[in-house]
């Protein structure tokens, strides 16, 4: 009888420090760790997928009711929206229309335009140390980690790995999201970084950098994987690290982009760049 | 000869009752139900399943079980690979050898002591993350959700154990 206890208590000894191997494993980054990640993801998506497409008919069902309550109020507020953007129109055409003169007039390179990839929200870890999503697309679809995902409204996140059909999309508000960012009007640039609260800080401003509440945040483009521009969130408060309240609620999102966007490179090495000149 | 091969298959449907159950309650904290006012926070479903069969049928949900169905929840969720897994299997091997205090008691007295395990494991996981991330996070989220957990503790209860006694009319 004791020894039954004894093996008992010695397999649980084994199992807490299986855990915390793991657990150790995957703080280094261990590949093992990683593919196992992958592999299950991969495994499960289908199955998250099936299960996710009644429960986004119940969520369209609830926003139904939630939009039937508020009709009238919502009518208004989109006509008076709907005016201000066409004075908005108008202005973006005839700075289209200039600025496409003034490019031809310096003969300037214009950012090559960036691919989409649309993806299904089909999951979503809803813990309180994780801010992240998971999608049906993976690299079969051209998802490469590093990836912007955007919605109609601004940024969510970017891929944090990409399976064979599934990635991971890690949101700005997550602990460890780091943006390249720069606020619209003055172009400082500095990094969003997210802590799991809904409101991500700004750090890493140029000390001279003064963000105003109400000004605009859009990324950068400073880490090549990002086009510059994307929309992202407005600063809400300057005391301390500046807090960003985002354009984009991750917890709405059922389909959203992801932007396949090659940042004008300096041609490679001589040698590569041979070979590169034989493949054109 | 079918008999008997029907009896074995329902028996042995109803001893991996507890281990299909604890897995099935993984999927709810990874699909995206909208659920207005609470957000990101989920009930910690595995939990309180783990702490349910390791009252009332230990045997059937050993702790290796509870490990693989935490790192099941850790790989899926995206958070710290290990953290559910030693958990699980932390709540798994305590509440075993505590069983009685619980099988004797009242629904009140095993609502409590859920409770206390609840806080346990909220505390527990904020340290473990936090010493993963290598950076202080916020209790409050934690909290938050062994609260939610502790409130839902009656409904899941009553769900496992109508589960219960259809498994045991087949064991």
């Amino acid at each position: 009888m004791p020894i039954r206890v004894m093996a008992q208590r010695f397999a649980t000894l084994l199992l807490v420090a299986a855990a915390v191997g793991l657990m150790l494993l995957g703080r280094a980054d261990n590949p093992v760790v990683e593919r196992l990640r992958l592999a299950v993801v991969d495994a499960a998506t289908p199955v998250l997928a099936a299960l996710s497409e009644p429960i986004g008919t119940i969520n369209h069902a609830i926003r139904e009711v939630d939009e039937l309550l508020f009709l009238r109020e919502r009518n208004a507020m989109l006509r008076e929206e709907n005016a201000r953007l066409l004075q908005w129109q108008a202005v973006a055409r005839r700075l289209e229309q200039e600025n496409a003169q003034l490019r031809a007039l310096v003969k300037a390179r214009p950012d090559p335009l960036p691919a989409y990839v649309t993806a299904r929200v089909v999951g979503d870890s809803a813990g309180p140390f994780v801010r992240t999503l998971l999608l049906n697309a993976g690299q079969r679809d051209g998802v490469k980690s590093g990836q912007a995902a955007v919605v109609a409204e601004g940024m969510v996140g970017r891929v944090l790995e990409a399976g064979e059909r599934s990635a991971r999309i890690l949101l700005l508000s997550d602990l460890n999201s780091r943006v390249p960012v720069m606020i619209e009007t003055t172009r400082q640039r500095g990094i969003l970084a997210g802590d799991n609260g809904p409101q991500p800080k700004l750090v890493f401003l140029a000390a001279s950098a003064r963000p105003q509440i109400g000004e605009r945040i859009v990324t950068s483009g400073h880490d090549g994987m990002l086009p510059p521009g994307l929309p992202i969130g407005t600063v809400v408060s300057t005391s301390g690290d500046p807090r960003v309240e985002l354009f984009a609620r991750a917890e709405r999102i059922e389909y959203l982009r992801l932007v396949r966007y090659e940042a004008p490179r300096l041609p490679p090495p001589a040698r590569d760049g041979a070979q590169a000149a034989q493949r054109r | 000869m079918t008999g008997a091969l029907g009896r074995r298959a329902a028996r042995l449907w109803g001893q991996a009752t507890p281990a299909l159950l604890t897995t099935l309650l993984v999927l709810p904290s990874i699909l995206p139900i909208e659920s207005p006012g609470i957000g990101e926070i989920a009930p910690m479903l595995t939990v309180m399943a783990v702490f349910y069969w390791s009252v009332y049928t230990p045997e059937l949900l050993p702790p290796w079980l509870a490990f693989a169905v935490g790192l099941l929840q850790d790989l899926v969720s995206g958070g710290p690979v290990g953290m559910m897994a030693l958990i699980l299997v932390l709540v798994a091997t305590y509440v075993a050898t505590q069983r009685r205090i619980f099988l004797s008691r009242s629904f009140v007295v095993g609502w409590g002591g859920f409770a206390l395990i609840a806080l346990a494991v909220a505390a527990g996981s904020w340290a473990v993350a936090s010493l993963y991330f290598a950076s202080l996070l916020r209790p409050a989220p934690m909290l938050l959700q062994a609260l939610i957990t502790v409130m839902l503790y009656p409904g899941l209860v009553w769900l496992l154990a109508r589960a219960q006694i259809t498994m045991m009319r087949q064991v």
